[in-house]
């Protein structure tokens, strides 16, 4: 007989809360088989600089794509991934105005194999007012894209809902708040 | 590639590093530098749905059909979810084995019964690690699309850059993903009947 374990916790337990502060967000809408030319576009412009801190695509009502893409300005040169020239050179890529968002993720004991995270996670989020752009979860890990300087106040809501490594909540205790590109807790 | 005793394949020239462009062609003989991939995953069969919500600035749909797969005890496999255009695309995918699960309390859902589209199975293809290099997301899209593989979604995470794609591509992939990636040598074959050709 098959036995069948389901894992499941009240609180559930997190490796900590990652911060990216001030990145900027790139979304282009286009048929999918002109995705690549899309994305190569965004490879010549980036040249040899590893860009995105998170990418995802997905198809619409139209059946196009929607791609986006998450990049921090700090490594781009003047060369990189500026709208403007997406738009000379292809004509419309970034149909939507970037945005600056904030990009707050985590990790937990087996989240890619449990139910019910990313409920508790809209949970710990409810009393929320401004808007989530993105959620992504992948193999294990939870992203939340949000506008920018909304980082820091969703990880401490998460902070509060979800159960955090002693040892990390103490490294951070009075450090918190701090601003920087890349927070922890 | 050429077999070593321990199983391993030799890198082939001009790979990771030596600052050849890909696909640029045979230079000097030389086969055309591959990226290499450490690692690759393909996931059992998965239910996928795609939810669409007009006029929602809000992820509020998303939230009430995560609500009621945790209350399904239901797993998420995969979920995007963002606002484009005053609309909530999302696609999310579970175990294929609990489609019939899903859609009994979805069809109990006022709210989500009109707004989720059932689609699958679909496997999801993991390639890791990605180095944050959109070279790596390029290669693979472009395998992956130009061999009319269907595409439904991709998303990275700390390592991995995941596809979701149609189940029945599968027997395809190794070939598909063996022109423009080093594929580890030590990969099991997606399938028991279908290989990594060297």
């Amino acid at each position: 007989m098959e036995t069948i374990a389901v894992y499941w916790e009240p609180v559930i337990r997190t490796y900590g809360f990652h911060v990216q502060q001030g990145l900027r967000m790139v979304q282009d809408r286009s048929a999918i088989n002109e995705l690549p030319r899309r994305t190569d576009a965004l490879q010549m412009m980036s040249g040899s600089v590893s860009a995105f801190r998170l990418v995802w695509a997905q198809m619409d009502s139209a059946g196009d794509i929607v791609f986006s893409l998450l990049y921090d300005p700090v490594h781009c040169t003047n060369e990189v991934l500026h709208r403007e020239k997406f738009q000379d050179q292809r004509g419309g890529f970034a149909a939507q105005p970037e945005v600056s968002v904030d990009l707050v993720y985590f990790q937990g004991p087996h989240f890619g194999d449990r139910y019910g995270i990313m409920d508790f996670t809209f949970n710990a989020l409810s009393g929320y007012e401004a808007p989530l752009l993105a959620v992504v979860c992948s193999v294990a890990s939870v992203y939340l894209v949000v506008p920018a300087n909304q980082g820091l106040k969703i990880r401490d809501m998460l902070a509060g809902a979800f159960e955090v490594p002693t040892t990390v909540r103490d490294q951070n205790r009075g450090a918190g708040a701090a601003s920087g590109m890349h927070c922890h807790e | 590639m050429t077999p070593r005793k321990n199983g391993q394949f030799d890198r082939p020239v001009g790979g990771k590093g030596t600052g050849r462009r890909q696909g640029s062609g045979p230079v000097g003989g030389y086969p055309p530098a591959k990226a290499i991939v450490s690692g690759i995953k393909v996931s059992p069969p998965l239910l996928a749905l795609r939810l669409r919500a007009d006029r929602v600035t809000t992820p509020g749909p998303v939230a009430l059909l995560c609500r009621i797969l945790r209350d399904a005890k239901v797993n998420i496999a995969y979920l995007t979810s963002s606002v484009q255009k005053n609309e909530w695309h999302s696609l999310c995918c579970m175990e294929w084995a609990q489609r019939d699960t899903v859609a009994a309390v979805l069809n109990q859902n006022k709210i989500l019964e009109n707004i989720v589209i059932f689609q699958g199975p679909v496997v999801l293809l993991t390639l890791y690690p990605h180095g944050f290099s959109l070279k790596m997301l390029n290669l693979a899209l472009k395998a992956l699309i130009d061999n009319g593989i269907r595409l439904h979604g991709l998303a990275s995470s700390i390592s991995a850059l995941t596809f979701v794609i149609d189940q029945d591509c599968l027997s395809e992939l190794g070939r598909i993903l063996s022109a423009p990636f080093d594929l580890p040598g030590h990969a099991l074959p997606f399938q028991s009947d279908i290989h990594i050709p060297a």
